[in-house]
């Protein structure tokens, strides 16, 4: 990533109420040497002279082969297609979006468009959480067909700003996120209060980067014995055994083409039998991007991967995987 | 007049000049041109010397301009509207506020329509509001007179919609499941081009209610264009341009009719690309602006490439990747913008 010269665009996630507003006002006024290029939904409430700001309108459009998971952002297209234009005034995005958004369709515009594959790299998406209020949020039982989206933008997230921390005991907090972690066990927790979480752990983290997938060593492979209920959780898989490349590249395209509706993340670094490389990948629902990374060296050599999405069934991933390995 | 050699060989050019912001599009008429940036300045040229004859700043990203058939007026168009500016006068008149508008048509009788967020409207060249569309699908993209003035085209996601701007007039949608970013229409009205963000060309025969598609594309279709004729069809979304050859029954079952490249070489491993492309206004004569800042000329005639440039001359080279270019109305000439803020006027 170091010669990447691509605008690195960070997605800011997070219920209504959860300090999102707080944390683009932190974003746009303090003196962090950063020039940020903010596109914000058309209810935004910030306004700063000098610095570019975008309202938008969110436009969510299926590809044409009607895949309910292939949606994109038809607004970001055309806002990112003129930033860009206009390189020189700025060094990252923000995008944020409404509070009842779907990351989804940003992410998957990333994949999907060439421009913006082309000139921005997408960064990381950072959801911000209200400690006081999320597990209601959470917790919420919506109607049949209805997707609980605090749910979503919590599985989505690379990060999630466990902001206003200061109006929760420290139970409720405990409590709070152990119930994230039951739905996304891989992102990095923040806690916050007024948002207060250092500007260089949200942006440009390189959450998105293949080189960086899993770098820190996530907690995923601990199952919570009483999160078993859940509808969107984590499933992580680790082996030390070589794996058959072309086995795992049919298993997984076959998963994600059946389940990808389903399956919100997945990411992974594998140890491919022949190869020097570590092999890693990232999809955003059906959309796959997987590439060879960095030499092994004398690292010890293993192969991670992780599923985030709804009704994952632990037993038919592992089962899966297992016959992708070396025997 | 300057002149600019590079390491291939290049034809020269009339003038060129200079501009601070990003310049986004160009557009010429009568002895003038038009230069519009992203930071919301627009400057007008004398296309035969090149100075600089008015300029505007518009607190705006502005995404395009056009100037009406009498080359008084300067249509632009942007992130959070559109205006009419008579640049003679000094008078800029706001006629879209509050949206996002990505495309700007003049047509004989003082009417311009504008694709204006979700609706397509249409206004005189004072600014009064004429007529304006239902809220649509999704903002507009493009939009496109066929036949005078009488029907408008719209892009938006869904298809396109044909509408007779008129109180109660009709609206008729031709339908197509995709997000669609650029039109074309032929003079006669018959044929309807969309380009696609799914890359493919969707092809709508108005008379006879059917819909060809062209899939096979590397890319995004961005850029549709017919020449005077309607004859001709370029688009983009490859490292060449496509010709099609629309004539008779149409382009069914025919494979293009030229593929346009740039001229140069690229380094190793890379590849240019069209960035823009415009029709001679009177002849079969594409001109390209590329990513490596080419310009060049082909005319289609035949499927052959011809007319005095051979594959490894270039009309000119920019110093950046090429923007957009435009055509002087009497065809002598082509303009080009550069990302770097270079115009160009290049002979034809």
């Amino acid at each position: 990533m170091a010669n990447d010269a691509r605008i690195p665009v960070t997605v800011l996630t997070g219920f209504l109420g959860s300090g999102k507003t707080t944390l683009l006002n932190r974003v746009l006024k303090e003196n962090h040497g950063m020039r940020i290029a903010v596109v914000e939904n058309e209810f935004g409430e910030v306004g700063i002279d000098d610095a570019l700001i975008i309202d938008s309108e969110e436009e969510i459009f299926e590809m044409n082969n009607g895949c309910i998971c292939c949606t994109v952002r038809g607004d970001l297209i055309r806002i990112l297609g003129t930033l860009v234009k206009r390189r020189d005034k700025f060094d990252r995005i923000l995008i944020e979006t409404t509070g009842l958004a779907d990351p989804a369709p940003v992410a998957q515009t990333f994949f999907v468009d060439d421009d913006m594959r082309e000139h921005c790299r997408l960064d990381a998406i950072v959801t911000l959480v209200d400690a006081r209020h999320a597990l209601e949020h959470l917790n919420e039982v919506k109607p049949e067909g209805v997707e609980n989206e605090s749910i979503e933008q919590v599985a989505f997230a690379d990060r999630i700003v466990l902001n206003k921390t200061d109006l929760a005991s420290a139970e409720d907090i405990v409590m709070l996120e152990e119930r994230i972690r039951g739905i996304n066990a891989v992102a990095e927790i923040l806690p916050a209060t007024f948002a207060d979480v250092p500007l260089s752990q949200v942006l440009d983290v390189g959450a998105f980067d293949l080189d960086r997938i899993l770098q820190t060593d996530p907690t995923f492979l601990e199952q919570s014995d009483h999160m078993h209920d859940l509808s969107v959780t984590s499933v992580g898989i680790e082996s030390r055994q070589p794996v058959r490349r072309d086995a795992f590249m049919s298993w997984l395209r076959e998963l994600l083409v059946t389940q990808g509706v389903d399956i919100f993340r997945s990411k992974g670094i594998l140890s491919m039998e022949g190869s020097d490389n570590r092999f890693v990948f990232q999809g955003v629902h059906m959309l796959l991007d997987a590439s060879e990374g960095a030499p092994w060296g004398d690292a010890p050599r293993s192969s991670r991967l992780v599923f985030i999405g709804r009704n994952l069934d632990r037993d038919q991933l592992e089962d899966g995987f297992a016959r992708c390995l070396l025997s | 007049m300057t002149t600019h050699s590079q390491a291939h060989s290049v034809t020269g050019l009339y003038w060129q000049a200079r501009v601070e912001n990003a310049p986004v599009a160009v557009h010429a008429a009568g002895e003038v041109v038009a230069v519009a940036t992203a930071e919301g300045d627009a400057l007008v040229f004398d296309a035969l010397v090149g100075g600089v004859v008015a300029r505007m700043d518009l607190d705006d990203t502005l995404t395009g301009c056009a100037f009406d058939p009498d080359g008084h007026r300067l249509a632009l168009v942007g992130s959070t509207g559109a205006w009419i500016w008579d640049y003679a006068a000094g008078d800029a008149r706001r006629v879209v506020g509050g949206r996002w508008c990505s495309a700007a048509k003049w047509a004989h009788g003082d009417r311009l329509a504008v694709a204006a967020g979700r609706q397509a409207l249409v206004v005189s060249g004072a600014g009064e509001h004429l007529w304006e569309s239902p809220s649509l699908a999704s903002t507009v993209s493009d939009v496109a007179w066929l036949g005078g003035w009488r029907r408008l085209a719209a892009a938006t996601y869904g298809g396109v919609h044909l509408f007779e701007p008129r109180p109660h007039g009709d609206d008729r949608l031709l339908s197509f499941t995709g997000s669609l970013l650029a039109l074309a229409v032929t003079p006669n009205g018959r044929w309807i081009v969309s380009g696609n963000q799914d890359s493919s060309l969707q092809v709508f025969r108005t008379d006879k209610d059917t819909r060809l598609e062209m899939q096979g594309y590397p890319s995004k279709i961005a850029h549709v264009s017919f020449d005077a004729s309607g004859r001709w069809l370029a688009n983009d979304g490859a490292p060449e341009v496509s010709i099609w050859d629309f004539s008779g029954k149409g382009p069914r079952g025919r494979a293009p009719a030229l593929c346009v490249s740039a001229a140069s070489q690229c380094p190793p491993g890379a590849t240019d690309w069209p960035e823009s492309f415009a029709w001679h206004p009177s002849e079969a004569v594409l001109a390209t602006g590329w990513r490596s800042g080419q310009v060049t000329m082909h005319r289609a005639a035949d499927g052959i490439p011809e007319r005095a440039l051979k594959p490894e001359e270039v009309a000119f080279e920019c110093d950046g990747l090429v923007r957009d270019v435009a055509w002087a109305p009497d065809g002598s000439r082509v303009f080009a913008i550069a990302a770097t803020g270079q115009v160009a006027c290049v002979p034809w």
